[in-house]
């Protein structure tokens, strides 16, 4: 029942709610790092490290100094900037760590963890684990579904872009506009997927 | 009960807050990672416009890549000699000195002299109009609704009222953004030096081009036969080309065009050349002269050939002392050069 419960977590937050294709959160990196496939994989594995961590710590905080005093209203007040400040402080320590002890590491992924301090759809992927309520285990796993369905998305806007590059277009829509008509397609193509769980 | 929510508000987000800066001000004291500090002294050095001319993420960026992968710093058109010269300085190395280029448009066709086909009413944008058939006769020309003038990160371009781009020669830096940005390509980046040169870029046939435009290249020849050098200028493609080489800048390809499609940044200083008494023999004009048009012993006071001289101003610009004055003007190739004399003479060096 559980692993039912966590298969459905993934598969709905990787195909159906995919963050960026049907929740339309984090655009900024989605159109800005799909230039080459190298660079989505940085981004991609940035985010999924970003929001796995996210989920958890943010759930910590939740869960042990927002809700106590849920009595007075302080969790509708709080929530979303004491998230905003725990991401954005847990990014800047991660990459100082990560900076020091793992510089193979930071050269893959450390560009990329400043870009995504104040990201939505980090943001949204634990305001999301608090409305549905989940444990610490599903909140986990949904982050990571939640960063693996991003990965996704970038890997297949930066595989169509680099193929974009040897197509012949008109100036005016090179660049961005074709990149937001691409978008716009993929995400009527994740519409497909909509059905696939009901509740 | 509203004054609790309040304090412990503000209680609970400070004790956060105060929790991660304590938190990131340890982990960055532990954890901190030596940089370069050349890398930070090459950034102070550079302009910090973040304009990207060089090719490199910002300025930041261009330093590390100066310091530790040895791009040569003159990359940097924006921050030019001073620039170069601070870093050079750094990072103890020598720099080849680079020439002082500057954005030129190539069309004089505004509002007032290059005909309209048709009124048009899309959107403003350069890009847009070229999604559609030009709205203007002459389809190489500039349709002035300014892209260029938005994308300078110099703001050295405004749109005149003839509808044209007009160059801040102060503010270019020659960063490239506007020529990048034309979709007509009629933006170019040319040596600060280089004075006289075409604004015309339509290749069609004179008849046609003269219909289009009041001040387009018809291709009569005119500055090729009045052109001092042979060579110097040369009709391709229905333009008169210069060849980068052998052009010494004299103007006069300027002064005879019909079309005043030939641009010339000085055309009233320029004349036949006069060496007052002050001249101290430095012999600096006479190797400068194109033309051989100016003869002198060392120490000895010059003098030069009204006959040959055809005003291009480069011994004007080299004197030390100022000693040369600018006489009366040249409106036509001098009579010397009729006979092809010295275009021999230059071909035969070459």
């Amino acid at each position: 029942m559980i692993i039912a419960k966590l298969f459905i977590i993934v598969i709905g937050a990787i195909f159906v709610n995919n963050f960026v294709l049907a929740r339309f959160l984090g655009i900024c990196p989605y159109l800005g790092v799909s230039k080459h496939w190298e660079s989505a994989m940085g981004m991609g594995l940035a985010v999924i490290f970003v929001m796995t961590l996210a989920s958890f710590i943010t759930w910590i905080i939740y869960r042990y100094v927002l809700l106590p005093f849920e009595s007075i209203g302080a969790v509708a007040v709080l929530q979303t900037i004491t998230f905003i400040l725990t991401i954005a402080a847990l990014v800047q320590v991660v990459e100082m760590i990560m900076r020091k002890t793992a510089p193979a590491l930071y050269k893959a992924l450390g560009i990329y963890l400043p870009l995504i301090t104040t990201n939505c759809a980090v943001l949204g992927v634990t305001l999301l684990n608090i409305k549905d309520n989940f444990n610490l285990l599903e909140t986990l796993i949904h982050g990571f579904a939640a960063g693996v369905g991003f990965t996704l998305a970038l890997l297949l806007m930066a595989g169509i872009r680099e193929r974009l590059e040897f197509a012949k277009l008109p100036k005016a829509a090179q660049g961005f506009a074709i990149a937001f008509i691409i978008a716009a397609l993929m995400s009527l193509s994740f519409l497909g997927f909509s059905g696939l769980i009901t509740e | 009960m509203s004054e609790n929510i309040i304090i412990i508000a503000s209680l609970s987000l400070g004790g956060l807050a105060l929790f991660f800066g304590v938190l990131i001000t340890a982990i960055s004291k532990k954890f901190a990672v030596e940089i370069d500090p050349k890398i930070l002294e090459v950034e102070k050095a550079l302009p910090g416009a973040n304009c990207g001319g060089c090719g490199y993420p910002g300025c930041a960026g261009f330093a590390e890549a100066v310091v530790l992968a040895g791009v040569s710093p003159t990359l940097c058109a924006p921050g030019g000699e001073s620039s170069v010269k601070a870093i050079a300085e750094i990072l103890g190395i020598t720099v080849e000195k680079k020439e002082k280029m500057i954005a030129r448009l190539t069309c004089n066709g505004g509002a007032l002299r290059a005909k309209d086909r048709y009124i048009y009413e899309g959107i403003e944008d350069c890009k847009a109009v070229k999604l559609l058939n030009s709205f203007k006769e002459c389809p190489y020309g500039c349709f002035g609704f300014g892209n260029c003038a938005v994308v300078c990160p110099f703001d050295a371009i405004y749109i005149s009222d003839e509808n044209l781009p007009v160059i801040d020669p102060e503010k270019c830096t020659a960063c490239g953004a506007c020529v990048k940005e034309c979709p007509q390509d009629i933006l170019i980046l040319l040596p600060t030096a280089k004075d006289v040169y075409l604004i015309c870029n339509n290749t069609e046939a004179g008849k046609f081009v003269s219909k289009a435009c009041e001040v387009g290249c018809i291709a009569c020849g005119m500055c090729v036969r009045n052109c001092p050098i042979e060579g110097a200028i040369e009709l391709v493609n229905n333009l008169a080309v210069q060849n980068k080489e052998l052009c010494v800048n004299c103007g006069i390809c300027a002064t005879v065009c019909p079309k005043n499609c030939i641009q010339d940044h000085r055309p009233e200083s320029r004349g036949v050349a006069l060496i007052l008494e002050k001249c101290i023999g430095c012999t600096m004009c006479a190797r400068k002269c194109p033309v051989n048009a100016i003869s002198g012993k060392v120490k000895e006071v010059h003098k030069v050939d009204p006959e040959k001289c055809i005003g291009c101003l480069k011994c004007y610009d080299v004197c030390p002392v100022n000693a040369i004055n600018i006489t009366t003007e040249i409106k036509k190739i001098p009579e010397y050069y009729k006979n092809n004399q010295f275009k021999k003479e230059v071909k035969e060096k070459k």
